[in-house]
């Protein structure tokens, strides 16, 4: 196998049009009154 | 100013924060000239649909605690609830898979129908224990929101609105959601869980500035 062919496959490119969101400036994170993603709420 | 907020139907602490929010915007001197827009998140996109347990018991287990004890914890958030004006009974409450409310949202929010349907999906999980991935109960709210019912039940049957659901999480974590609810102004400004009223009212004031 041709490995500078299989690097190729396996790093696909970023799509050009899908832009990172910009981080956000974050007034109050994680809060406690908050449900988590995990599900957790309690 | 443009908010999105990212919640669950079955999130306590969401209904709690979009009613603060809706409590800022009353107090903002702007208000007309914000735009809130309602985005989908899936505490638990891997439950499965029609398994509707009642949460006292689920949350019983997940902890590995007493029925009673599951019970104190609920009636702890039925009481901030409660100070915002919202009656939870969530000793009713049932576990239930939201995709299919998230993607009613969705076709709500095409007919400018967005907020109604949200407020009726939330009194449907979390005050009425009601079952909200049962296709019947969701064509019940949809009509009641304004929703002409053959055309719920056809979004219902197929998979329309799909790839917005999964679009909206894929935002959230890629803005680092780590939770619900999740308030971004212009795509600017984070707040995460149901702050204070003065917390939403300080940042339209930034985010309007």
């Amino acid at each position: 196998v041709d490995e500078t062919q299989l690097e190729t496959v396996e790093t696909p490119a970023a799509p050009e049009d899908e832009p990172a969101p910009a981080a956000l400036v974050m007034v109050e994170a994680d809060g406690a009154d908050v449900c988590a993603a995990d599900g957790t709420c309690w | 100013v443009k908010i999105e907020v990212w919640s669950d139907v079955v999130c306590p602490w969401c209904y709690i924060g979009k009613r603060r929010l809706q409590h800022a915007l009353a107090r903002f001197g702007h208000a007309g000239e914000v735009e809130v827009t309602w985005r989908s998140f899936q505490l638990d996109p891997s439950h499965r649909r029609g398994d509707n347990q009642p949460t006292t018991e689920m949350l019983s287990g997940k902890y590995g605690v007493p029925p009673a004890q599951a019970a104190q914890m609920q009636e702890r958030v039925t009481a901030i609830a409660a100070a915002e004006g919202l009656t939870y009974h969530l000793d009713r409450s049932l576990t239930a898979n939201t995709f299919d409310a998230h993607r009613l949202t969705h076709f709500a929010a095409s007919r400018d129908l967005a907020d109604g349907i949200h407020e009726r999906l939330f009194q449907a999980a979390l005050t009425d224990g009601e079952a909200v991935d049962d296709t019947e109960t969701l064509v019940r709210i949809g009509t009641g929101a304004g929703l002409p019912a053959d055309e719920v039940r056809k979004v219902l049957d197929g998979d329309a609105y799909a790839d917005e659901v999964r679009d909206d999480i894929a935002t959230a974590r890629a803005l680092g959601a780590n939770g619900v609810p999740f308030f971004v102004f212009d795509r600017t400004y984070g707040i995460s869980g149901a702050q204070p009223i003065e917390v939403f009212l300080a940042t339209l004031e930034k985010a309007a500035s």
